[in-house]
């Protein structure tokens, strides 16, 4: 489908799902102005002038019988015929666009033709809107604020994810106990259904519950990034500060910074990097004033970690 | 193993949440913990937490574990908003009028241990 409307190379999968979500119907404009075959090409050029439009249909009944144009009342300002009805003069061979169609199909009629608006009709052939490039680019901006919104808001934004795959991105707040707990349930949750078994569903559950809590009690915010293939787990959890002062040190069971309000909560034990690192088969860590910290850990999901 | 029945028994307990599989739940092994990041230590199937902790973080570790269910000590209760939590995790929770340590020593006698 072409869609290079919208700009050359590989539009965003969101905006092509976009495109294909939305029929002209809901994209349309609607208040539609008009004319009947035997109005002037004077008046609607007032029309034009007043309503600041390019082109009017001509319509009776809500039956559509031809449009006039702008450069159609132009020419007829040239050949003086401009007091003629507009039946005589307007365009009749048109192309107009079901309402029920998607954009995508439609923005390719704005390339295939050199029109500036298409009448768009519904299925017992009634006018019921007008589309032009303006109709879609309000549109597009809509829903793309509106999705923008969602992203913003939400505490979680799925990637791609199938039966066999996860690929999401969590994010967790500072001191949001409240939502603490969510990707490591959810990430359970979607390791059961594939039917791992329960002794490494543990360990995976209880390196993001780890590395989760982490981040709410310590960090300023962050995010879990969790990719689930057929063979292993990875949990990247990036924070955006303020960093680990002495990293070997953080890895020492019982050493910990937090303060008494969070230990009253049952966390803060000095236990969670070493906790992570005893049930990853890879564990990496990095920290920096600069960077925050980012923790990556790998899971097998197929055999078990061989020197437990 | 024992079941979730015969703990509540012997604890004199009151079942605060109870699931669908409630009476197929067995326990092997104790827990008793107030700081959840050693709970998350554990290692084995069919735990059942004793805890005093009653919050949000002490049901989800529970679940995070795999456990058979929780009890709350000291005649606790859960407020609706955890009971609502324990449902959506599907997490039984019994709570007892004892302390942490006579709780300990009933499920020790229970167990064989």
């Amino acid at each position: 489908m072409d869609i290079v409307a919208l700009g050359s190379g590989n539009p965003p999968l969101l905006i092509l799902e976009l495109l294909i979500r939305l029929k002209v119907r809901e994209v349309m404009s609607t208040n539609l102005v008009t004319a009947t075959r035997r109005d002037t090409l004077r008046r609607i050029q007032h029309i034009m002038k007043d309503m600041r439009i390019t082109g009017v249909p001509i319509v009776e009944h809500r039956r559509l019988f031809g449009l006039v144009s702008i450069d159609d009342i132009i020419n007829a300002l040239e050949n003086g015929t401009i007091e003629d009805a507009a039946e005589k003069h307007m365009s009749t061979h048109m192309v107009v666009l079901d309402e029920n169609m998607p954009l995508s199909l439609a923005i390719s009629y704005f390339r295939k033709f050199s029109f500036g608006r298409f009448p768009v009709l519904n299925k017992d052939n009634e006018i019921t809107g007008i589309l032009t490039s303006r109709d879609i680019n309000v549109a597009l901006l809509h829903e793309l604020t509106l999705e923008l919104d969602r992203m913003e808001t939400s505490t979680v934004t799925d990637l791609k994810t199938d039966d066999l795959h996860m690929f999401k991105v969590y994010h967790v707040g500072k001191y949001d106990f409240e939502n603490a707990g969510k990707a490591s349930t959810d990430i359970k949750r979607f390791l059961k259904n594939r039917g791992v078994a329960a002794s490494i569903i543990r360990r995976v559950a209880v390196a993001a519950y780890e590395l989760e809590m982490n981040q709410v009690v310590h960090s300023d915010g962050g995010t879990i990034t969790c990719r689930i293939e057929p063979e292993y787990t990875e949990l990247v959890a990036q924070d955006t500060g303020p960093g680990i002062e002495n990293v070997e040190e953080a890895m020492k069971e019982g050493v910990t910074t937090a303060n008494e309000w969070i230990q009253s909560m049952g966390f803060g034990a000095g236990m969670g990097l070493p906790n992570a690192r005893r049930v990853a088969n890879e564990f990496h860590i990095e920290s920096s004033r600069q960077a925050g910290t980012k923790v990556r850990v790998l899971i097998r999901l197929n055999e078990q970690k061989e020197d437990r | 193993m024992v079941t979730m029945q015969q703990v509540v028994g012997a604890l004199e307990g009151e079942v605060l949440y109870r699931t669908k599989n409630f009476d197929g739940c067995e326990v092997a092994f104790v827990v008793a913990c107030d700081l959840m990041s050693d709970v998350l230590v554990v290692d084995v199937e069919n735990i059942l937490l004793v805890t005093s902790l009653v919050s949000r973080q002490s049901l989800k570790t529970a679940h995070l574990v795999g456990a058979s269910g929780v009890v709350i000590v000291n005649d606790k209760t859960l407020p609706d908003d955890l009971v609502a939590l324990a449902e959506e995790l599907e997490l039984s929770v019994i709570r007892t009028p004892c302390d942490k340590f006579k709780c300990c020593v009933v499920l020790g006698k229970l167990l064989g241990i």
